[in-house]
């Protein structure tokens, strides 16, 4: 508790700090709070006290995702010494709202009462949606912040109907209390608790960006700046994702409500993948591949095991770590672009940078799976999960999206397409790179669901704590990837 | 224990790490200087083994050195681990050990080619590819090496890349090899069904409760993938093709350690062979018509590696009849010696090459006694040891063999009697041709330098006093090998001799006798007078079909080149063009048509996008009711 | 909370409440989707966080349970700071929606 109530007194302290001319001591200071707040989260490891009358509780699940949400601002402050200290506006504000945000996001991992859902998800977004036109200069960037105001607030609106309709079956906003009473036979034929899941399930789905309720995704992402962008792909999504298994993880949800998220992700991974293809803007193509990513996410809420988090938090942080380093290669090669952020840019990268083309080129294959990266392993386990939850048999994905991983095989195939464009250098391979990162996604699903053979029905019993499932080889691979910041 | 461990990794790790870093730095590396690199790599990791060996307990049975989890899902856990045991160790001293020689014998026989940083390089893939193999604790890891040294096999067969017959043998290798391996996945996916795991010391301790028709189906399918790997009817005519590779690698690859992964395979699994006699059977009728098979096509080669690669099938042929009979340890006692003296003859037979400057034609060789010494009495050496001259290593393990066939099946007996004496008729025929008589070529014969006459010299000395390593009751000895693979594979405890003393003398008197006879005849036809092979057409009928190698690469042509060459442009021309490539291709037009619709549904119009997100709101509602 | 209240609230019965609750909402929604005003736009999104302030307040009463009505309160507070924020975002809507 005590890391919240720092963050947001850091928060203030940085607004304070803006109206000197002390621009240069706003990111070292917020870095330094935001590592005491870290030191005292970790001071409580293992100490599970009940917050609020019982509304938050800092477990061990909550706690490994605090340490990853502190750890990717932090890293995203260092991005912002440089990226804002070419801007002209005050700054102070954009570091104070993404950690007023911060905030939200610890919240969403430590709810336990329905209340503190909703006031988190509140309070992530509602900065956001100011972050997001922090280009005061473009239209374009006040576009996006007032559709996701629109369509932010619209989805609260059903998530808060949501809520009312489990309080009204239940009479209690407490998870546990409501685990309760869907778990009997009455929870389960009621129409109001039904309804009530339904409508919270759509709230949060807003979120964590599933179809069909995506379409601000890619506006936001394009029209945002970039280190917002990059703020909203990796800490908010973390925070979403971890808030969302925890509520899918306490509720137990009914057979019509897990079909209903199944569709979800089918959508999902199909949209993400497919309309990716097409996209030329880099932020845009992020924005889909954040969606497929979401896709994939989903998958693993449709058979939860003791080892779910564990995946989930991995997969989580190593997208997050690859995607910051993207958004970060993205800065320089726009700013040699003269602001252009069509994909274009990174042709020839390897000629004029080939150490970032390198790095560039192994973020890439990481967010697509290749093997020997952590991307590859992180999926390998959503998988293995998905596998374990006998998915193929239940849900019938093999059909589906089977075809979806036949349609890009087909489809990504660069030389099928183009074939006049010959690339030269690596560089100028990163669309046919991105592409291939969808590419190689849909062929994977379409080899986990159709392909795989179905092994043993018995879950293993595995460690709960989802630090246990760090384990070293994938560490170090994942370490890899700080390699941008290490110039 | 983490010693033992750390050196059970260290073993397949070094030449990993030497192929590494050798292919990264192949540029930089002179031919010695990446041949001294390979070749101390490899030489540590037998001083390894060594340390392994010396301090392995046969009493504790093995240990298994668990190194990562590699894949574990619900129901299945297949580490990468290693197995330490007396059957991984007596293998990997072979495959260090005579590796070592052959690596060091390398830095001379490739010390003019620009590419031998590459060649070593490669040498080192093979060996690590190799200890996989034969460490591995399970199937899964064993398969891993085996597909490594295949892959390996195909890259060094095709180092000369440049020569077109040379890429055609090393393609015709690996796709032997690959039909071979058909077999192998199939056994493992079997034992997967059947036990839920691929760890060698689970398998064997459930195979009893594999129904018999799954014990039968595997252990064929193994036995499948054996003849792959170790050159058997029907898939053998690809090792005769690869001696287009460097001489070492034929040595190394093609003679002492790949081509005996088969024979491992087998004696790793023994439990399950000792369940199915009826596999047991086709292994001892496949190995000995191999041995025959083999033996008679070498007695008319004039490409002195090709005798000696034949007479590798041949040798090949008379270990897997030992299995077949339940000798697994006379097996492995003839892969050891086996390795020293057909190693030993490969790479004499390279340095003559090598001192001929290229010439592989025995026509026109002859009379080299004295000019390559050392090469001389080394090859010498190995030829009597492969005929099995008494107290040669190659005498008590081929003895061996034959006293098991004698008290299994006489005409078993018969047939590989007959087979020794071929093999010393073609040994010899090559011996005299290559070194007595008069000098039939035309270039000036040079000794090779001591990096490959040393090997040579070592490789030797084995070869006669190999026989020691598992000496019989008759000699004084107590089989010291025996025992010490009991404590790997339980089968080869009831693997005893029941002959008399007398009736083993009087069946070594036999072979002995018959082996003086056939080299006096020899003696009598090349030294004597030089009978020189005329060009196949002139020949009897017989004699040209086995000159012919039996038309077996013929049949194989017809039976299946041939009608897959044609099934496959037809479903090119009528399949692919025709159905195949119009389909796909619509289906691919299909999705860049999907894209741009759902494109440009995202078009930024926020109205647009609420009421797209209410409409899916109220499908999904829908769906939830209905499914309720 | 008052039992006089309490018992006045449970005059009518709860589906009503229930009803015109999803009434409200819904018509919120129609607004948000439909409308191009701004304005109009912040008050139909208040209409439909305020017809879940109406449910939660029946619900509260029918439960005996105070616990919503706090809820209630801080449904006020952030749908408060989320129309400042939605007012304070640059811009011309009518561009913005065409």
């Amino acid at each position: 508790m005590s890391a919240l109530i720092l963050i947001s007194v850091l928060g203030v302290v940085l607004l304070y700090l803006g109206f000197g001319d002390n621009r240069k001591w706003l990111a070292p200071v917020g870095i330094l709070g935001l590592l005491a707040a870290l030191t005292m989260l970790l001071c409580n490891w293992n100490v599970e006290s009940p917050l609020f009358a019982g509304m938050l509780k800092f477990d061990g699940y909550a706690m490994a995702f605090d340490m990853s949400l502190i750890l990717l601002t932090v890293l995203l402050f260092l991005f912002g010494i440089d990226y804002y200290a070419r801007m002209r506006e005050n700054v102070a504000e954009q570091y104070a709202l993404m950690l007023f945000s911060l905030v939200g996001g610890l919240m969403l991992t430590s709810f336990t009462n329905l209340l503190v859902l909703f006031l988190g998800i509140e309070i992530l977004s509602i900065p956001l949606f100011i972050l997001a036109g922090g280009k005061r200069d473009s239209f374009r960037s006040g576009e996006a912040a007032f559709k996701y105001f629109l369509q932010g607030s619209f989805a609260s609106g059903f998530l808060l109907l949501g809520i009312a309709l489990i309080y009204g079956s239940t009479a209690s906003f407490d998870l546990a209390t409501v685990q309760a009473a869907v778990g009997t036979s009455a929870g389960q034929g009621n129409m109001l608790m039904l309804l009530g899941l339904f409508f919270t399930i759509v709230g949060v789905s807003f979120k964590v960006a599933a179809v069909p309720f995506h379409f601000w995704n890619p506006d936001v992402y394009e029209g945002a700046p970039t280190l917002v962008t990059a703020f909203m792909s990796t800490v908010v999504k973390t925070a979403a994702f971890a808030g969302f298994y925890r509520l899918i993880e306490y509720m137990h949800l009914p057979g019509a409500v897990q079909t209903m998220l199944v569709v979800v992700t089918v959508c999902t991974l199909f949209l993400g993948n497919i309309v990716a293809l097409r996209q030329t803007q880099f932020k845009r193509l992020m924005a889909y591949s954040s969606i497929a990513h979401t896709g994939f996410l989903l998958i693993i809420f449709l058979g939860i095991s003791e080892r779910t988090s564990g995946v989930l938090y991995y997969y989580l942080t190593t997208y997050s770590i690859a995607t910051v380093g993207l958004f970060v290669v993205l800065t320089l090669a726009k700013r040699a672009a003269k602001g252009d952020e069509n994909i274009r840019i990174f042709r020839g990268l390897f000629r004029s940078a080939p150490w970032l083309a390198i790095a560039t080129m192994l973020l890439l294959l990481s967010l697509a799976g290749i093997p020997l990266t952590a991307g590859f392993v992180a999926k390998y386990r959503v998988f293995a999960l998905g596998i374990e939850a006998k998915l193929r048999g239940r849900h019938g994905f093999r059909g589906s999206d089977g075809a979806g991983g036949h349609l890009l095989l087909r489809h990504g195939d660069p030389g099928s397409l183009h074939p006049q464009r010959a690339r030269t250098a690596i560089g100028g391979g990163a669309r046919e790179l991105a592409r291939a990162l969808i590419l190689r996604r849909g062929c994977g699903v379409a080899g986990a669901a159709a392909g795989v053979v179905e092994v043993g029905s018995t879950p293993s019993p595995s460690a709960g704590s989802p630090t246990d499932e760090v384990d070293q080889p994938c560490f170090s691979a994942s370490l890899l990837f700080l390699y941008p910041y290490a110039k | 224990m983490v010693m033992t461990d750390l050196l059970a990794v260290l073993v397949p790790a070094l030449p990993l790490a030497g192929a590494v870093l050798l292919s990264a730095l192949r540029r930089k590396f002179s031919a010695t200087v990446a041949g001294s690199i390979a070749t101390a790599l490899i030489a540590i990791s037998f001083v390894a083994t060594v340390i392994l060996f010396s301090g392995f307990d046969t009493a504790a049975g093995g240990r298994t050195v668990r190194v990562l989890d590699w894949l574990s899902i619900t129901g299945m856990d297949i580490p990468l681990a290693l197995r330490i045991d007396a059957l991984s160790l007596t293998m990997m001293l072979i495959v260090t050990g005579v590796g070592a020689l052959i690596h060091l014998y390398s830095i001379g026989y490739m010390h003019d080619d620009e590419r031998a940083p590459t060649f070593f390089a490669q040498l080192n893939l093979f060996s690590f590819a190799m200890l996989m193999l034969v460490m591995g604790s399970n199937f899964l890891v064993t398969f891993i090496g085996w597909e490594g040294v295949g892959l390996c096999s195909y890259l060094l067969i095709g180092f000369w890349y440049t020569k077109p017959d040379y890429n055609y043998a090393a393609r015709k290798a690996f796709v032997m090899n690959r039909i071979g391996d058909v077999g192998m996945v199939l056994a493992m996916a079997l034992l997967f069904h059947f036990l839920g795991t691929l760890e060698y010391t689970a398998v064997m301790e459930n195979a009893h409760s594999i129904p018999a028709w799954g014990l039968l189906a595997i252990t064929l399918l193994l036995f499948f993938g054996a003849t792959g790997k170790s050159a058997q009817i029907p898939l053998f005519t690809w090792l005769p093709d690869a001696m287009a590779g460097p001489t070492p690698v034929s040595a190394l690859i093609h003679a002492a350690t790949m081509v005996t992964a088969g024979v491992f395979l087998v004696v790793r699994s023994s439990v399950l062979f000792d369940l199915v006699p009826y596999t047991r059977d086709v292994i001892l009728w496949t190995g000995t018509a191999t041995a025959l098979l083999a033996a008679t096509i070498g007695l008319f080669q004039n490409d002195i590696k090709k005798v000696l690669a034949y007479s590798t099938v041949s040798q090949l042929g008379y270990m897997f009849a030992a299995l077949g009979m339940g000798a697994y340890s006379a097996a492995m006692f003839h892969v050891t010696t086996h390795a020293f003296f057909k190693a030993l003859l490969f790479l004499a037979a390279g340095s003559v090459i090598h001192a001929l400057g290229g010439e592989q034609d025995i026509r026109k060789m002859g009379g080299l006694k004295g000019s390559i010494k050392i090469t001389f009495v080394t090859f010498f050496i190995g030829t009597i040891a492969i005929s099995g001259l008494p107290l040669m290593s190659g005498f008590f393990s081929k003895d061996l063999i034959l006293a098991h066939a004698f008290q299994h099946s006489p005409v078993a007996f018969g047939l590989l009697v007959f087979g020794a004496v071929l093999t010393t008729f073609y040994m010899f025929r090559l011996l005299f041709l290559v070194f007595y008589g008069t000098y039939r070529g035309k270039a000036h014969a040079h000794e090779s330098p001591l990096t490959m006459t040393v090997p040579l010299m070592v490789l030797a000395v084995l070869s006669v006093v190999g026989g020691a390593l598992n000496l019989p009751h008759l000699f004084g000895g107590h089989e010291p090998m025996k025992h010490f693979l009991e404590s790997a594979a339980a089968a080869i405890r009831s693997e005893e001799i029941e002959l008399s003393a007398s009736t083993e003398w009087i069946l070594m008197g036999i072979t002995a006798v018959l082996v003086f006879t056939t080299i006096a005849f020899a003696y009598g036809r090349f030294v004597k007078r030089t009978t020189l092979e005329g060009d196949e057409a002139d020949m009897p009928l017989l004699k040209r079909l086995i000159a012919q190698r039996w038309r077996v690469d013929e049949l194989y042509a017809a039976l299946f080149e041939k009608p897959y060459g044609w099934l496959s442009e037809h479903f090119h021309s009528i399949g692919e063009l025709r159905i195949m490539v119009p389909l796909q291709n619509g289906v691919g037009e299909a999705a860049l048509r999907v894209g741009n619709v759902v494109r440009k549904l995202q078009t930024g119009n926020a109205s647009f996008h609420l009421l797209a997100m209410v409409a899916g709101i109220i499908i999904f509602l829908v769906i939830t009711l209905l499914s309720n | 909370m008052n039992e006089g209240i309490i018992t006045a609230i449970r005059v009518v019965p709860l589906e009503h409440y229930v009803i015109l609750s999803f009434l409200l909402f819904s018509i919120g929604i129609a607004g948000v989707v439909f409308r191009r005003n701004t304005i109009i736009i912040l008050m139909c999104l208040e209409l439909m966080f305020n017809s879940v302030n109406l449910l939660l307040t029946a619900f509260s009463a029918y439960h005996s349970d105070p616990r919503a009505q706090v809820f209630v309160f801080f449904i006020m507070l952030v749908a408060a700071a989320e129309v400042t924020v939605g007012l304070a975002i640059p811009g011309d809507d009518e561009a913005q929606r065409g």
